[in-house]
């Protein structure tokens, strides 16, 4: 019995370190922007979106779609590079994460991409808007985050984080969570999330680089 | 539909080992290049250790696409690049992917030496090199200004994989699965069949053209079973190769991007020097792995002592091994199908 019971063991064990895979990681890094507008009535009107992509990544978006082979994108090349990524992106929320007391609140459908090519990168520019009205005296959280893993978007200081409109009251700071900390912090939600959220929308709230609204 | 719905269910029943594998997607989240297949970010109680593997790769990641960027100043930092690549490769196989899942469990069904083991991860992981540069020379060369994307050619490349994999794993399955019958009513045939062994290689040499042997076996229909010998003994060469093609179908993602860079900026032998250094530290991982895989089957059966008990569990691991190949591939491949 004891046999069996040790077989079975070595045998589970084996089978575990085998496919166990990780985490995917990133293979793409973008330096971003965000700014948060703020209409008069306190609602978040808009929040406007720059990433601009290393130069790796950009020369695979140059080999698929400069269609004419000239080393340059032209306008229609860069409206097909926008419509895809916005496709792609409206899969994931756009990255996006706003967290109103804990509750996420989803974007509406994006329609602005633009791309274009600077020195070689790529940079792309859109706008989302909050489904339903996001007022800033109710603190909420802005993040943005690949649930992925594909794409890590770094916002170099908190210089790229704006918000525009605000009353005098409010301040904003930027929070890069620590993926360890955040991993203590919260193993019961992660065991949890770990069977039940395939997208991964957990890790978003919790790892995405993130602006913090207060208002007094 | 169907395809997605067995898949769902051999997810099922695979459980817990295989949850993580289920997220599989090849379509990365921006649309253009591919994901690894791997794990979503997900809790659980290898989080932190998930979590420290996908750190290290990161930074590799990072310092690697600034070596590229230093290449297209510098053509002598190409050194630089290569080892990074090495290194890189090494740590990315300890991350997600199918290859050593695949190896490993083929392993497991089949093999009992090690030094197998590790040659089909050195020759896997050297046609991955080779695929790469193949779809990256294609897509620069052929497809560039065409409507074909190498996002697509990749994704056809992978979902091929794949559905290889599950063929693969099916008819290990199937082999696994047959001969025990016979083994065991005509046990003195199957001792007798040793003899045969060389006519039966013969039987096999004309049968080139379909994908796997068990259909020879299959129609072999002659008196004498198949030799035991053959299914679990020597290095079955012909079955090895096909765990290689299957594996080594699918490029790196992380080859990928450093051939198209490279290529851009006319930097080709740099990339392709690079690829293979990558190839050769992903074989150094798989092969670890792999060993590991063997070892533990090894210890397994000889805990389980001699006797029938043992040919059951050898039997039973080896049957596992070859469902664990087959269930592998339907899911990652309902994974490339749905993305």
């Amino acid at each position: 019995m004891i046999r069996i019971v040790a077989s079975a063991f070595f045998c589970l064990a084996g089978l575990l370190g085998l496919a166990f895979p990780a985490l995917a990681h990133p293979h793409v890094f973008a330096d971003a922007r965000l700014e948060v507008d703020v209409a008069p009535d306190g609602n978040v009107s808009v929040m406007r979106h720059v990433w601009r992509f290393d130069e790796v990544f950009s020369s695979t978006v140059m080999l698929e779609f400069d269609s004419d082979t000239d080393n340059k994108m032209e306008i229609p090349e860069l409206e097909e590079v926008a419509s895809v990524v916005t496709e792609s992106l409206a899969e994931f929320n756009y990255f996006q994460t706003i967290l109103v007391h804990g509750e996420s609140i989803d974007v509406k459908p994006v329609t602005d991409m633009k791309a274009l090519f600077d020195d070689g990168q790529l940079i792309i520019f859109f706008t989302t808007q909050p489904v339903t009205p996001v007022n800033i005296k109710s603190s909420p959280s802005f993040g943005v985050y690949d649930p992925t893993f594909y794409t890590a978007i770094d916002f170099p200081d908190d210089s790229q984080m704006v918000l525009e409109g605000a009353p005098q009251s409010c301040t904003h700071t930027m929070i890069v969570p620590d993926p360890d900390e955040a991993l203590a912090q919260n193993q019961a939600t992660l065991t949890d999330a770990f069977f039940n959220d395939p997208q991964g929308t957990t890790w978003s709230k919790l790892l995405a680089t993130r602006m913090e609204v207060s208002c007094k | 539909m169907t395809r997605n719905g067995a898949a769902r269910l051999t997810l099922i029943a695979a459980g817990l080992i295989l949850v993580a594998a289920g997220a599989a997607s090849a379509q990365s989240s921006l649309g253009i290049g591919a994901n690894e297949v791997g794990a979503a970010p997900s809790g659980g109680p290898f989080a932190g250790f998930f979590l420290w593997v996908a750190e290290m790769q990161r930074s590799f990641y990072r310092e690697m696409t600034s070596a590229l960027k230093a290449m297209r100043q510098d053509g002598s930092s190409a050194w630089l690049l290569v080892g990074l690549s090495f290194l890189y490769g090494i740590f990315h196989a300890a991350g997600p992917g199918h290859g050593k899942a695949v190896i490993s469990s083929y392993m497991l069904a089949n093999e009992t030496l090690l030094r197998r083991g590790v040659i089909l991860s050195f020759i896997s992981a050297m046609l991955q090199a080779v695929s790469a540069i193949v779809l990256v020379s294609v897509a620069f060369l052929v497809l560039r200004g065409t409507a074909i994307k190498m996002t697509d050619a990749t994704w056809f490349m992978e979902a091929a994989s794949y559905a290889l994999i599950a063929l693969f794993g099916f008819w290990l399955l199937v082999t696994k699965l047959r001969p025990r019958r016979q083994v065991a009513s005509l046990s003195s045939a199957a001792v007798h069949g040793h003899g045969h062994a060389h006519s039966h290689d013969h039987h096999h040499g004309h049968d080139h053209h379909h994908h796997g042997e068990g259909d020879v076996c299959a129609t072999c229909g002659h008196a004498h079973a198949p030799d035991p010998k053959m299914l679990a003994g020597p290095m079955n060469w012909r079955s090895a190769w096909a765990a290689v093609a299957a594996v080594g179908l699918r490029p790196c993602s992380g080859a990928l991007i450093v051939l198209t860079f490279a290529m851009l900026n006319g930097l080709i032998a740099g990339g392709v020097l690079s690829v293979f250094a990558m190839a050769v530290g992903t074989a150094i991982t798989v092969s670890v792995l792999a060993t590991i895989a063997v070892t533990a089957k090894n210890a397994a059966l000889k805990f389980s002592g001699s006797g029938a008990m043992s040919a059951r569990l050898h039997r039973g691991i080896e049957i596992g091994g070859a469902a664990l190949v087959m269930v592998l591939g339907m899911i990652l491949f309902g994974g490339a199908l749905a993305s």
